[in-house]
């Protein structure tokens, strides 16, 4: 079947989490990445806190599959395009005719790289394990429209879209006798008739979702309520406010330095 | 009185071509009506029209009007429509809202929008299942449900905004025969209970069996309204409509035996399997 959301069902107490504490949690560690310059600290990040939440979520075996499948391949290919294109920096560690790689490169891809695979990987953790309505309700209730909190979630959930809708049109073609299988360029060649069939299909869908949505009063004028309940506690308030003044203190401290 | 078109011409923002042409329908309390025809006729299209859909989400040039009891759909809002007359969508699975996980909160997220309160919601929901036979399913994850179960799933979404319309776009063209019968028979029931029913659907055989009148659209004009027997009581009166719609195979049959001389007609054709049982019985 296809799919439409990262959630998997289960019981653990990252699961049981109100999804705004998972939020703040989220926003903590993009603005730490932004803040703190030391250049291990996203590498230490990841395997200090993220790996641990995704054992503690019990999402480890789909995290890390994702993370090889999608993350990876996307990570080395901003490392490698950022090493090569690297303007500026001057100790040349390797030179092949035109190509020239410079040791301030591949320290700024390293970061950079680790920053991406930080960030794909708590958004990942966060959907993994929310379900798709309270991320809902969460962002409706922190002051969200209604519209904009349903493209937001659609928008966390582009992958598991792509995904199935890439898959289906590859079967479709390979029942017209494309070849998609086999060695890489075999594969790179078939993802071009591949884009177009998914641009038009996307916008058509479109058309489709909103239909979905108003087919059940999506647009009613009435304040929306909710058929599931978000638990809370005063622990878990607590927390988010002192990760959010944390975040300020970070913010700030960044300015100052940058100032002065 | 339920439904009510007058002069209805309409043609979608850019089109050249109108999608509907001078349509003029009544459908009564608790009628089911099949409507045939072929593909990209207007099937789809007279199915927004009915439900408000023309024209407070399609835009475009509208002539004419729909009435539902007797109130203008034009002057409804669409969340008010929603609750007179539902829309089933063609394809199950772009009917899921795509914010929800489980069977249960899918089925909720109409009675949601329209503000209804946690518990009345929950009553309802369940309520709902129950009926449509998919109370086991409830906690089941939408994504792991087949073809059938998912229409299911739709229906029972739009029904539990309690419509005493509903209108079904080619409920079964993506499920298999099997499936098919279930939606089928569901549909019979609801309609058993009073709620009027407009289901576009090529199954010909099923829907002769149970419409109580057939609408054939071509080229965005209805061709034909009638109740099933009297559009198959003589050839040469289905004949003129065989390029947009085939026979159910008992008409067929029986026609050919005719003229073989196998077999006399006296009231038409049998368009079920149980008049053609008639007939031959000794
Ligand atoms: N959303 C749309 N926008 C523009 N034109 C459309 C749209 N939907 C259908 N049409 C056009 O309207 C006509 C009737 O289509 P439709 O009602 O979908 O037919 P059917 O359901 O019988 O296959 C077709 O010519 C089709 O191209
Ligand atoms: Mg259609």
């Amino acid at each position: 079947m296809k799919y439409r959301t990262l959630f998997i069902s289960k019981d653990s107490p990252i699961h049981r989490l109100n999804p705004l504490t998972k939020l703040t949690v989220l926003g903590f560690i993009i603005v730490s990445l932004y803040t703190i310059n030391w250049i291990h600290f996203p590498i230490l990040l990841f395997f200090i806190i993220i790996f641990p939440i995704a054992f503690l979520g019990r999402v480890f075996k789909e995290f890390f599959k994702i993370i090889l499948k999608v993350g990876l391949p996307l990570i080395l290919f901003v490392f490698i395009f950022q090493i090569i294109f690297f303007t500026g920096g001057e100790k040349v560690i390797w030179e092949f005719s035109v190509v020239k790689i410079k040791l301030e490169a591949i320290m700024f891809s390293y970061l950079l790289g680790s920053r991406i695979l930080v960030i794909i990987s708590s958004f990942l953790i966060f959907l993994l394990t929310t379900n798709p309505g309270h991320i809902m309700n969460s962002l409706i209730s922190i002051g969200f429209p209604r519209t904009i909190s349903y493209v937001i979630l659609s928008t966390l959930n582009i992958f598991p879209y792509i995904q199935s809708k890439a898959n289906s049109i590859l079967d479709a073609q390979k029942s017209r006798g494309l070849e998609v299988e086999g060695n890489i360029f075999i594969k790179i060649k078939s993802l071009i008739p591949l884009i177009t069939p998914l641009l038009f299909s996307s916008i058509s869908e479109v058309e489709q979702r909103a239909l979905a949505l108003e087919v059940r009063a999506f647009s009613s004028p009435y304040p929306k309520t909710s058929i599931l309940k978000i638990k809370d506690s005063l622990p878990q308030k607590i927390f988010r406010i002192t990760t959010l003044l944390l975040c300020l203190i970070l913010i700030i401290y960044k300015f100052y330095l940058v100032i002065f | 009185m339920c439904i009510k078109i007058r002069n209805l011409t309409y043609s979608y923002p850019g089109a050249k071509k109108e999608a509907l042409k001078n349509i003029n329908i009544d459908i009564f309390d608790g009628q089911l009506c099949g409507v045939l025809g072929r593909n990209l006729t207007g099937k789809s299209t007279l199915c927004y029209a009915l439900t408000g859909f023309i024209p407070h989400f399609f835009k475009g040039s509208i002539k004419g009007k729909v009435l539902i009891d007797n109130l203008d759909t034009a002057n409804l809002p669409l969340h008010k429509i929603v609750t007179k007359a539902g829309l089933v969508l063609q394809n199950p699975f772009n009917q899921l809202s795509g914010e929800k996980f489980t069977v249960f909160e899918e089925v909720a997220f109409g009675l949601e929008n329209l503000g209804v309160s946690r518990n009345e919601m929950i009553a309802r929901v369940k309520e709902i299942l129950r009926k449509i036979k998919i109370y086991d399913l409830k906690d089941r994850s939408l994504y792991h449900l087949s073809g059938g179960q998912q229409q299911l799933v739709s229906i029972a979404s739009v029904l539990v905004m309690k419509p005493n319309i509903l209108v079904l776009d080619e409920p079964t063209s993506q499920l298999d025969p099997i499936n098919s019968k279930l939606i089928f028979s569901l549909v019979k029931e609801l309609n058993r209970e009073g709620i009027t029913i407009i289901i576009v659907e090529h199954k010909i055989e099923e829907i002769v069996e149970f419409a109580d009148r057939i609408l054939l659209i071509e080229d965005g004009e209805i061709l034909l309204d009638e109740s099933p027997h009297e559009i198959f009581k003589s050839l040469k009166k289905y004949e003129n409509y065989i390029k947009y719609m085939r026979p159910p195979c008992y008409v067929e049959l029986t026609q050919k035996m005719e003229e073989e001389g196998l077999w006399e007609k006296t009231n038409g054709y049998p368009i079920t399997f149980d008049q053609a049982k008639k007939e031959f019985e000794v």
